[in-house]
């Protein structure tokens, strides 16, 4: 288990335009940066909202995951080298490099640690925070940001492909951050990622000692049968809903996870889901 | 008619640069044709980023390709000279 020192959440869901997030980081940070694109805008909103009013210290590590990456920069790149048969912009195959954004936040944030680009195909946010927490606890690190980063393109038929889901899906962006720090006896509000990928057996195993009173999140994946069928399997679990203010993005779980700490007290479990296989996460806002 | 006469090529050629290289809080106006452009003298402050840029833009826009920094510098100093370059006139 780590703590869990400060949220940030930046969270939209676009209507035929990407938002202009220039606008917004210069009102934020009040500094210009140029030869930013909008996914690592949004990388630096998100984090520059959890750090704020926190004291950083130089070697806080960096932690960043996205379902889909830098999609409208690829987008545009294999626009120009295939069909329009140019070069690409210079700055776009620059920040199209795995951790142009990570260079952003921690020059921003005048970080010097460690700066990781992390990916994985299902789980993407869960993962992060694995290896983020396992940094914590085995004491390779004092404090963690952890970012997870997706945006919304004009090519919404083009992004439900690459993510698999289908046509009448409503897709968002976002950028959702925490800082974490190791479990100390003044933290209040707390983490602990299950370390598995559970099939369904073990997913019933490990929700078996999770006690009434309860909240339960799911990933949007979920189909609603499956979410009915586990939200019955003990009286008095109560069912955190927070779809209703996000569209889809692979990183949602943060907005998730976030959103409960910034608002609710109590315990909340949640699960996620991918062809089959599932990962918990748990937090507690005892604050 | 020779590029560094041409009104039009010139701002269209400032307006590339300013955007190529994000510079749109200064106007075109304000780019002087006879300045270095890479120089402190130049209201652009351009670095070495912001020449690659340019150098990719200009191939896509105006098909001219500056094979290297060599080429690059001896065309791309002043307005006036890179619209000579594009559009040599008789």
């Amino acid at each position: 288990m780590i703590a869990i020192r400060a949220m940030g959440i930046h969270n939209s869901i676009p209507d035929h335009h990407q938002p202009d997030l220039a606008a917004k980081l210069r009102a934020l940070s009040g500094k210009v940066y140029r030869r930013t694109d909008h996914f690592i805008q949004l990388a630096i909103i998100g984090a520059h909202m959890a750090a704020a009013g926190q004291e950083l210290s130089p070697q806080t590590a960096t932690y960043m995951t996205s379902g889909q990456g830098n999609i409208s920069v690829f987008e545009r790149i294999c626009d120009q080298r295939h069909v329009r048969n140019q070069l690409p912009r210079p700055i776009d195959f620059i920040n199209l490099l795995s951790n142009s954004a990570g260079f952003y936040v921690a020059s921003h944030l005048g970080l010097s640690g460690k700066n990781l680009f992390l990916s994985h195909h299902r789980f993407p946010v869960q993962m992060a925070l694995l290896v983020a927490r396992n940094d914590l606890i085995l004491g390779r690190e004092q404090a963690a940001l952890i970012g997870g980063i997706d945006e919304w393109i004009p090519r919404q038929e083009l992004a439900r492909k690459i993510l698999g889901r289908d046509q009448t899906t409503v897709l968002g962006e976002g950028s959702n951050w925490m800082l974490l720090g190791k479990l100390d006896e003044e933290a209040a509000v707390t983490l602990e990622v299950t370390p598995r990928i559970l099939d369904k057996q073990q997913l019933r195993q490990q929700l078996a000692s999770i006690e009434p009173g309860a909240s339960l999140a799911f990933g949007k994946r979920f189909a609603a049968a499956e979410r009915e069928e586990i939200m019955n399997l003990k009286r008095g679990w109560r069912r955190y809903a927070y779809e209703g203010f996000c569209g889809y993005y692979e990183t949602l779980p943060l907005f998730a996870l976030n959103r409960f700490l910034l608002q609710e007290k109590g315990k909340l479990l949640h699960i996620d889901v991918s062809d089959g296989r599932y990962m918990i996460m748990q937090v507690s806002n005892q604050g | 008619m020779k590029g560094s006469l041409d009104t039009a090529l010139k701002l269209r050629l400032k307006t590339m640069i300013i955007e190529e290289c994000e510079k749109e809080d200064i106007r075109p106006a304000e780019v002087a044709d006879h300045v270095q452009l890479f120089s402190d003298a130049c209201v652009l402050e351009l670095d070495s980023l912001d020449a690659l840029q340019i150098s990719v833009a200009l191939q896509n826009q105006f098909g001219v390709r500056l094979p290297d920094s060599k080429a690059f510098r001896r065309h791309v100093t002043t307005i006036n000279e890179l619209a000579d370059f594009i559009q040599p006139g008789s």
